[in-house]
């Protein structure tokens, strides 16, 4: 199947991610293939697909995390987001990264307080006035949920919280520089059930605000959480609709194995 | 039933350990080998510690005894004696360089040779220059009697414990030829011929004896074969020779010899008086004189008021010297005191020995101050921009480099040391454009300075290697979460890489400090080995004079010592003292490491 020669499937009205023929590679490893897909402004979007298929990959793609790595190349295709290619030259990384917050796989909030985790992003743009950090402090701890937890312990180091609480935090850390666009690579999947419904009721409100694009391998999560769902396969895009199409209805086979999980 | 079925099943497997040696299985063989080596390094270090500690341990005691004799001979008083002295000399010289001082002065304004000749040979000058200068003579002559008595006490006293051992060992020989199954050797052959050679020189035997022994020489000088009957006679030089080694020693009486050092004491006085008051009429000819310069009257001023500091100093001097009691008891603690922050390190000297730490703790502490002072912000600095900045073609081309450093033998660092980098500092300060640094130009090209730039230079591949680990363990995700809340590098490196591997930092500047601290070969090459306490009081000065340290006086002096005397022993003491900074220096960085690690993984 060749996306290229087929209309996109079913896209969102209100696309604020367009992808384009979008390939990657790493040193002379192709990662992915010319994947063009829409996201849509204030949906969430789940990437499913089997390990190694390049979601976190493609994920990583939105906030130029990739750039990190050593020997990535990306031999064609844009990404736009809000119709600006952010892989041009004269891109702004620091900003698209402000723009384009994430959230990762294993919670990683820093060695510090609880406090300064979250201050970190306004610290880092040089914002000092006490009272505005404090406020954006609360602000976060409450959009991530976690304030009545934590608010009398604020000066503890974030890493006597719970795993379950440092991923909000995390979450929290990320919505303190104010972004457009949430990036989640399996945030849930190091969680108990317990947590993880936290975080999925979480992503639920989130998503008034925010436009949220999430990896999971939980079937039953990406059904729950998303609005939409692309289906990755060895660094292509093999299947990409909303979800009734994807889970109730796939075109095409592969998907059908796989989110029937007879799938390896 | 068939006879299969009553055979008993094969047993399965696991029933039994397979063996692989000598009935063992493969896992205890591996644990006996690795077992065995570390035993045999924890054996061996404790091995070591314990031969340094053996060989350090006699150090207090002797040291002890020889600074109680110290006191006993009288040369304590001496040395109370000579801080007179000191001052008068001193000031003698402050006044030398006034003079010469003048004489440039009136150089420089102008005047011909003959016109300085005569303006500082007028009356005036005279009585005051050479009038001062020679109130110390009598001074001095009565200081080095004194002085001479108590060296002689002392030298005496030392005759007589070795003689004292040389006794001991006759008797123990005498002892033994006694026994009647000893038979005569080698050796004892050589000591009879030489014995009775000695013997013939000895006027108080008679003439007969004296022939007879003759006769006896000459025969064995021939080869000939010892008899029983030379056992006997061998037996009597033997103890005619411990006899006249008993009549040498002169048995001292503290005492009553110490009084010979303190007596006089008001002669002492009177010379004293007398010197003041025929300072002061030297002192008086300043008047007449004119300095025409400024700066020159005022330290003529500064000079006098010097003196008057030196009148007032007699009489608590002399109070001291009244006060002082040769057997007044001298503590242990003040020996150990003596040891650690001693304050001189003379050895060989014929009054008194000192072993002081401190000059050497001091130049080590000087050197590694300065070492850490470059090879911090370079090896902590390239450590961070290898891991976090640098492309990967750098990376590969900067650490195994820097890790190259180390490979250099510290001998070659120390002749590189020696024949550019030291002549290249001093050519450096003795440019005109760095004149206005006070201690510029430097004087010595070897120097604290020196050594400690060279050992920057070993110390940066382990600060760096330990440092560039310590960034490297940091999990990589704190970096990818300040990246994702829109940090620049320099703020993740700064706000977030660098306070998360502090802990490791700081035990790698620890190590790095304690790689600096025993090294030997650089500084005993370039250090300029000048055993002061550098003088503190020049400010950054004092980084650009020569030190000596506690590795470098070992390797020095350990080659040269008497085995068992109290110098070697001084230096297996220093030696004990390097092995406790370097143990708390290790400790410390694993207690840092252990205390402070906040990520633990
Ligand atoms: N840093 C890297 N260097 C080289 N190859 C990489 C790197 N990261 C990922 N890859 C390769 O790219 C491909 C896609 O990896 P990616 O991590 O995007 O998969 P994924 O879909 O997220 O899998 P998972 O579900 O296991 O997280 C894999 O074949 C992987 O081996
Ligand atoms: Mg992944």
């Amino acid at each position: 199947m060749n996306p290229k020669n087929t209309p996109l499937p079913s896209n969102p009205t209100n696309p604020i991610i367009e992808v384009r023929d979008f390939n990657f590679m790493y040193g002379s490893a192709q990662a992915l293939y010319d994947i063009s897909l829409d996201i849509g402004e204030k949906e969430v979007t789940a990437l499913i697909g089997p390990s190694g298929c390049g979601k976190s990959t493609f994920l990583r793609c939105f906030n130029r995390m990739n750039d990190l790595i050593d020997n990535t190349r990306i031999p064609g295709g844009t990404i736009k987001i809000s119709d600006v290619d952010i892989y041009h030259k004269d891109i702004d990384v620091i900003e698209l990264r402000k723009h384009v917050g994430m959230v990762f796989q294993k919670s990683n909030p820093f060695p510090k307080s609880i406090y300064e985790n979250i201050a970190y992003g306004l610290r880092i743009q040089g914002i000092k006035r006490k009272n505005e950090i404090d406020q954006v402090v609360e602000e976060c701890l409450r959009g991530a949920a976690l304030w009545d937890e934590v608010k009398d312990r604020l000066s503890d180091s974030a890493l006597g919280m719970s795993g379950g609480q440092q991923q909000r935090l995390c979450i929290a850390r990320a919505l303190a520089v104010k972004p457009k666009i949430i990036l989640m690579d399996e945030p849930c999947s190091a969680l108990d059930p317990v947590a993880t419904a936290k975080v999925e009721e979480l992503i639920h409100v989130l998503k008034e605000n925010y436009t949220i694009v999430i990896v999971t391998h939980n079937m039953q999560q990406a059904a729950r959480l998303s609005d939409r769902t692309a289906f990755f396969y060895l660094g292509k895009l093999i299947e990409y609709g909303p979800n009734e199409q994807v889970f109730m209805n796939p075109e095409n086979p592969k998907t059908e194995a796989y989110v029937s999980g007879r799938f390896g | 039933m068939s006879a299969e079925k009553k055979v008993h099943p094969k047993q399965a497997d696991f029933h039994r350990k397979r063996a692989i040696a000598f009935g063992k299985d493969s896992d205890s063989i591996i644990k006996a080998f690795f077992g065995s080596s570390a035993t045999i390094a924890i054996v061996v270090l404790g091995l070591i510690t314990l031969f340094l500690f053996k060989e350090g341990a006699g150090f207090l005691k002797l040291y002890h005894t020889s600074l109680k004799e110290y006191r006993l001979s009288g040369l304590e008083y001496v040395d109370i004696l000579k801080e007179k002295r000191d001052d008068y000399t001193a000031l003698s010289r402050y006044l030398t360089d006034i003079r010469a001082d003048w004489i440039n002065h009136l150089k420089d304004s102008g005047m011909s040779a003959k016109e300085i000749a005569v303006t500082v040979r007028t009356p005036e000058a005279k009585a005051f220059f050479m009038g001062y200068m020679r109130n110390g003579s009598e001074m001095r002559r009565f200081i080095k009697e004194k002085m001479d008595v108590a060296i002689e006490i002392r030298d005496q006293h030392t005759t007589n414990k070795n003689l004292g051992d040389t006794l001991a060992n006759y008797t123990k020989k005498i002892e033994a030829v006694k026994n009647p199954n000893y038979i005569l050797n080698e050796e004892d052959r050589a000591r009879f011929i030489l014995l009775l050679k000695e013997s013939l020189n000895n006027g108080e035997i008679s003439i007969e004896v004296r022939t007879e022994r003759q006769f006896r020489y000459g025969e064995l000088e021939q080869e000939t074969p010892l008899e029983a009957s030379d056992l006997l006679l061998y037996l009597q030089l033997l103890e005619e020779q411990y006899n006249a080694t008993e009549r040498k020693i002169k048995p001292i009486d503290f005492d009553m010899a110490v009084l010979e050092v303190t007596s006089n004491y008001d002669i002492y006085a009177e010379i004293l008086r007398k010197q003041a008051l025929s300072i002061q009429v030297a002192l008086a000819h300043a008047e007449a004189l004119n300095f025409s310069h400024p700066e020159l009257a005022q330290r003529v001023l500064r000079f006098k008021e010097l003196n008057e500091l030196y009148f007032d100093s007699n009489d608590a001097h002399l109070e001291k010297l009244a006060q002082w009691d040769p057997s007044a008891k001298t503590l242990f603690l003040r020996t150990l005191a003596s040891f650690l922050m001693g304050k001189e390190w003379i050895t060989a000297s014929d009054q008194q020995d000192w072993y002081g730490l401190l000059p050497l703790l001091v130049g080590s502490l000087l050197i590694s101050v300065i070492a850490l002072f470059f090879a911090i912000p370079f090896g902590v600095g390239a450590a961070i921009y290898v891991n976090q900045i640098a492309s990967p073609l750098e990376r590969n081309l900067i650490k195994p480099y820097i890790e190259f450093v180390s490979a250099i033998p510290s001998v070659v660092i120390g002749f590189f040391g020696v024949v550019v980098f030291g002549e290249a500092i001093r050519l450096f300060s003795q440019l005109d454009f760095l004149s206005w640094m006070p201690f510029f130009p430097i004087q010595e090209r070897l120097n604290a300075f020196t050594a400690g730039c060279l050992l920057a230079l070993m110390a940066i591949p382990t600060i760096f290697t330990l440092a560039e680990d310590a960034i490297n363990n940091i999990p990589r995700h704190f970096k990818e979460a300040s990246y994702a809340v829109g940090a620049t590098q320099l703020q993740t490196t700064l706000r977030v890489i660098v306070p998360t591997a502090l802990s490791g930092i700081i035990s790698a500047v620890m190590l790095g400090f304690g790689r600096v601290i025993g090294e030997t070969m650089v500084v005993l090459l370039c250090a300029g080995n000048r055993i002061t306490i550098p003088d503190f009081s020049e400010g950054i000065g004092v980084f650009f004079q020569p030190v000596h340290t506690m590795t470098g006086i070992i390797a020095q002096e350990m080659g040269e010592v008497v085995h068992g005397s109290v110098h070697y022993r001084a230096l297996f003491m220093v030696g004990i003292v390097l092995f406790f900074i370097s143990l708390i220096i290790n400790y410390s960085a694993q207690w840092v490491v252990k205390k402070y690690r906040k990520v633990g993984d």
